[in-house]
């Protein structure tokens, strides 16, 4: 890689995670330095965008949909109009079981071809949850040092489009991105607490696991848990000494997820 | 008759069940969709109708989607043509400087609301072809591959119009930021 195609990733996926952008950082004090006002820029870049949305659009949209609003308010009335159009649904419907074969072994072969890469790539292997979790978070070193607040329903607009809702935060949240961990979309947040910045990673777990490894672990400035979910692995990183524990069950018994 | 009982109460089983796949797509989707709405055409009202438009037609074509994954980009589409037959029936500019002031008042102090509003600003003068992959990137969260089958471009042009984008974005704001601090003084 080259400093020009360094640059030009980092302009367009500040929040990149690749490795070989990582290890170019690395090299040189001024990429990780150009990485961060990067993120920076785009982190304003979400802020300005994100204008408050009209209060109750989601119940005026539904009660503005006529025909859900028939079928909702007199069910009993079955017309024959009705009942033939419900035959174009179950038609519609058996359509998609049968689109299901197909889906369902392409899905089984991707897991199957992500089990072999998984296994028998050392790397991969050698690589924990823990220090990925930590890699991250000196990746997005900035975000600890925001102090605008984000309301806990723009929290949640996020968290929604992973099916999932918080009813509370332990501090004032100061930072919230969606982040790619190796390949799955996953909630990035950090909340003020009296042991200082700590951060949350959600990563829905359903599809796969957010990795091997200690569930418990630390380096010289920080420490941290992964509480692993049918849903979701929840990940708390804190500075060394904080309470992780406590922290991480606060977290975890305020998700909610709507299924 | 017992057949005619049985297909009544499959028909309410399903519409009971797009019912519930119906509230949840406006559910999870209505905030990003009227933000992205609100940036094409910088009007809460306009935003609000293409939204409600949206959904309009995602109902009634529910059943087309077999995918529940690939909802977003099936809203999206749904809403840009929405947009695009507005601007068949009339033709109106509506990027005027009034709308410019629209900031996240829950949480923010007066230098955010500067900084914000100066954003907001640079972002309306980027040209379109440039400003709609951004908000596919910033506001939907969309990934390269999916803005690109959004607008029926190839991804390398989206990564090329990104990159524009963000660096028209950067050299503008750190000129503004030069501006401000030449004000101060």
């Amino acid at each position: 890689m080259d400093d020009l195609e360094f640059r030009r990733r980092v302009i367009v996926q500040p929040h990149n995670e690749d490795q070989d952008i990582t290890d170019f950082a690395k090299q040189d004090p001024e990429h990780q330095q150009f990485i961060e006002q990067m993120q920076e820029l785009d982190d304003s870049l979400t802020q300005a965008l994100d204008i408050p949305v009209p209060e109750g659009l989601a119940d005026r949209i539904l009660a503005n949909t006529p025909e859900y609003n028939d079928e909702h308010s007199a069910p009993d009335n079955v017309t024959h109009e009705n009942v033939a159009a419900a035959d174009n649904v179950i038609n519609a419907q058996s359509r998609f079981k049968l689109g299901g074969a197909p889906l369902a072994m392409a899905a089984s072969l991707f897991v199957a071809i992500g089990a072999f890469f998984f296994t028998s790539n050392e790397h991969n292997v050698a690589y924990g949850a823990g220090e990925h979790a930590l890699t991250h978070i000196y990746h997005e070193i900035g975000s600890l040092e925001k102090s605008t607040e984000i309301s806990l329903q723009t929290v949640n607009e996020k968290f929604a489009e992973l099916g999932g809702k918080l009813d509370e935060l332990p501090g004032k949240v100061t930072y919230l991105m969606f982040c790619d961990f190796k390949g799955q979309r996953g909630l990035h947040l950090v909340f003020e607490s009296e042991h200082g910045p700590m951060t949350v990673f959600i990563v829905p777990s359903r599809e796969q696991p957010f990795g091997i490894g200690e569930n418990d672990f630390s380096d010289q400035r920080f420490a941290g848990r992964i509480d692993r979910g049918p849903d979701a692995d929840t990940i708390l990183v804190a500075s060394l000494g904080a309470p992780v524990d406590q922290y991480t069950n606060r977290v975890n018994n305020a998700i909610r997820w709507l299924h | 008759m017992p057949g005619n009982n049985n297909s009544k109460s499959q028909v309410l089983v399903d519409m009971t069940e797009k019912k519930a796949r119906y509230e949840k797509l406006v559910h999870v989707y209505h905030s990003e969709l009227y933000r992205f709405a609100y940036w094409l055409c910088r009007d809460p009202n306009i935003a609000e109708d293409l939204v409600q438009e949206t959904f309009l037609r995602a109902w009634r074509a529910l059943d087309s989607l077999l995918d529940q994954k690939a909802a977003k980009p099936w809203l999206l589409t749904i809403l840009r043509r929405e947009n695009a037959r507005r601007f068949e029936r009339k033709q109106f500019d509506y990027s005027d400087v009034e709308n410019d002031t629209l900031v996240d008042e829950k949480s923010v102090t007066l230098d955010d609301e500067v900084e914000q509003t100066i954003v907001q600003r640079q972002i309306a003068k980027l040209p379109d072809e440039y400003k709609e992959p951004l908000l596919l990137q910033v506001v939907m969260g969309c990934s390269g591959e999916e803005i690109a089958n959004i607008l029926d471009l190839n991804k390398n042009t989206v990564m090329t119009r990104l990159f524009r984008a963000r660096n028209q974005l950067k050299e503008a704001l750190s000129r503004d930021d030069e501006q401000l601090k030449g004000a101060s003084k």
